[in-house]
């Protein structure tokens, strides 16, 4: 009797636990991705998104607050392949590591959970750990954003916009022709690996002519997070005519704030870097992609930024997150957002059907879903989306 | 005043105390030539310095502390003319074949230094024949430490060097990605590389790049400190997970876990997490934490 009461609580500790999370994403893992390429070719890249979806490269940007729990709803789409999600530079314990020989992974047609909590303003990235040469290379990445509180990136430096450039490269050969272990082979086999001679470099999963513009006001300080998720180095160079100041690496705080007109980044870095107010001139980066064998300067690309004077004031580059309880849920589902302009939202099955649908209009909304039937949905609000269950 | 004297008192004695400890280290490596042995079996030739006259994959570690004076003899056991480099000491001889050179060395701060046979400039190194030498202060010398001593080879390369030819090192592309000599599978139970520890512990990791690409190693679970940098790339007293670390570049890095578990550091230059051509072939390590 003891045994079950022990039992029975440990089930609730744990189910209580997941129910606390602060923020939760529903992430599915797919190896049916079509990414189109600047030139007008489409590769067929393995990846992530946020519910049912056509995988892009890269997956998306998660953001959440400082000190928030965290939980990744994760499902394996994958037609045959293991997957895990690596949370890289967020120092989670050994069972939410994503790595197949220490943690757990994530077999077709599964969902399994991640948690954690993010203590760390910072950027950092995930990305699945199962053969991760391959896996990462044919699209399983992304960036996750720890947002800090008051938007002060590190002790005394404020921002008002924060823009995620995240490179990488494509060899088209390894999509092309995948190498074996793409379909389901055990998670520890070894294969051999192709020469890697990339022919596409990209910034945020785009090159040349479709890298978005980065928005700002000509008034504001830039914070500029950058990761390398490439096989390649990068060489990073600033406007001539602003300061940049390097401050923060890897989620923490660099205990030198330096000017600096430029910067490297070896694979799987991040830095954070704040640019002064843009002013009126047309300004751009450019990113310089370094064979890491030869040091070669292989290719570079260009981002623009773009000044809007009608941007609001210390806006956020991308909308924040969604608590939603409670989860199991009943009858009333309660969701607090901090979006602030009413936001649609849809509740859909796992088969992908519509079955609530309409508009939030406060920061704490309470929606009746007292007729559903008993299940696992999707709950979509703006460009978040979390999974619930109804009891 | 009297604050100062005391002041005065506590550094004299803070340095009498480092001088206390301080001795004359008289220590022997030996450059050898012979066959390295690859993480799937391939011999190419290779070079090392070793303890004695028999050819070890794993270059000697040279470790003293502050304070300390070492008294090296080198012994070019190959059948060339070599050299003996130490750059950050300003050392560069050259030593005949069968020949043996005494340098001498003051440990006056703490840091990491690579030492090599130079004496054919990238070649030599390339083919092996570079090792650390390790300068802490005493109370970090009895803290547990691990080494990673980074190196990457092209076979295909060595094997022209060692018939003579030529190299065009503008393709340079290695097959082969080490740590201490060794990769992924020959490391596991190595006992200088695999970090083993526990919660709340101070542990040290001393780490250099003395191959020829540049290397970035992530650790998964923990971010570390960058006690001692000799790289233009990392910030001392940086808390960082992934550290950049360009040929030449040396690191000693602080790990205080705090949690328990088996936790991997490998290059996130995936490729080179390869060796042979195969994944997961090369550089790849374990940190287990109790």
């Amino acid at each position: 009797m003891k045994r079950i009461t022990v039992a029975l609580l440990a089930v609730f500790v744990v189910s209580n636990s997941y129910s606390q999370a602060d923020t939760s994403f529903n992430i599915w893992m797919w190896t049916t991705g079509l990414h189109q390429l600047h030139d007008g070719l489409t590769i067929k890249n393995y990846g992530f998104t946020l519910g049912a979806g056509r995988p892009s490269i890269p997956g998306p940007t998660l953001r959440v607050k400082q000190g928030q729990k965290v939980r990744l709803d994760v499902r394996n789409q994958s037609q045959g392949a293991p997957h895990t999600i690596h949370l890289h530079g967020l120092d989670v314990d050994q069972a939410n590591d994503g790595v197949p020989a220490t943690s757990f992974v994530i077999p077709h047609k599964e969902t399994k959970q991640y948690e954690f909590v993010a203590t760390h303003a910072g950027t950092y990235l995930y990305h699945c750990h199962v053969a991760s040469v391959l896996h990462v290379q044919l699209g399983m990445y992304g960036s996750f954003i720890v947002e800090p509180k008051d938007r002060e990136a590190a002790p005394g430096y404020f921002y008002g916009r924060d823009f995620n450039l995240l490179m990488s490269e494509a060899d088209k050969s390894w999509f092309d022709n995948k190498p074996k272990h793409s379909t389901g082979d055990s998670v520890h086999a070894k294969f051999n690996l192709p020469i890697y001679e990339p022919d596409y470099f990209f910034v945020n999963g785009q090159s040349q002519q479709q890298i978005d513009t980065l928005m700002a006001r000509s008034d504001e300080n830039v914070f500029i997070r950058l990761s390398n998720v490439g096989y390649f180095e990068n060489l990073v160079q600033f406007p001539a005519g602003l300061t940049a100041t390097l401050i923060t690496s890897d989620g923490r705080p660099l205990p030198t704030k330096k000017t600096i007109d430029s910067l490297y980044l070896t694979p799987g870095e991040r830095y954070g870097v704040m640019l002064s107010p843009l002013g009126s001139t047309q300004r751009s980066i450019k990113i310089n992609y370094l064979h890491m064998f030869t040091g070669k300067q292989v290719h570079a690309e260009e981002v623009v930024f773009g000044i809007d004077e009608t941007l609001p004031v210390e806006a956020t580059a991308q909308q924040t997150s969604i608590r939603t309880y409670p989860n199991p849920v009943l009858d009333v589902l309660t969701i607090e957002n901090s979006f602030v302009q009413p936001v649609e939202f849809a509740i859909t099955s796992m088969l992908g059907r519509t079955v609530l649908q309409g508009s939030i209009e406060s920061s704490k909304q309470v929606i009746d879903i007292n007729h559903l039937e008993s299940g696992t949905y999707v709950l979509k609000v703006g460009t978040i989306s979390s999974s619930i269950v109804k009891k | 005043m009297k604050l100062i004297k005391i002041i005065g008192i506590l550094v004299f004695s803070l340095q009498l105390s480092q001088l206390s400890y301080a001795s004359i280290i008289h220590q022997k490596i030996v450059l050898n030539k012979g066959q390295l042995l690859t993480v799937d079996s391939v011999q190419v030739p290779y070079y090392a310095f070793n303890a004695d006259t028999v050819f070890g994959q794993t270059n000697e570690r040279l470790k003293i502390v502050i304070g300390d004076s070492l008294v090296l003899s080198v012994i070019n056991h190959t059948a060339d003319v070599q050299e003996f480099v130490l750059t950050d000491f300003s050392i560069n001889r050259t030593i005949a074949a069968g020949a043996t050179e005494q340098v001498t060395l003051h440990a006056l701060k703490a840091g990491i230094h690579i030492y090599s046979a130079g004496k054919s400039g990238k070649q030599i190194d390339f083919w092996g024949a570079a090792g650390m030498l390790i300068i802490t202060n005493q109370s970090d010398a009895v803290k547990s430490t691990f080494y990673w001593n980074l190196k990457d080879f092209e076979s295909q390369k060595v094997l022209q060097l060692d018939s003579g030819k030529s190299v065009d090192w503008s393709t340079y592309y290695p097959d082969y990605f080490m740590v201490n000599g060794l990769g992924k599978d020959q490391l596991v139970g190595d006992a200088a590389s695999n970090v083993k520890g526990a919660v709340g512990e101070s542990i040290l990791i001393m780490l250099t790049n003395t191959g020829n690409v540049n290397h970035s190693i992530h650790f998964h679970g923990y971010h570390c400190l960058a006690q001692e940098v000799t790289s233009n790339r990392v910030q001392k007293g940086c808390s960082k997970d992934t550290f950049p670390l360009e040929a030449g570049d040396g690191l000693i890095l602080l790990l205080v876990p705090d949690k328990p578990g088996f936790y991997p550091v490998h290059d996130h230059n995936l490729i080179a997490v390869s060796g042979g051509g195969k994944y997961p072939n090369g550089i790849f390590m374990v940190l287990d934490i109790k």
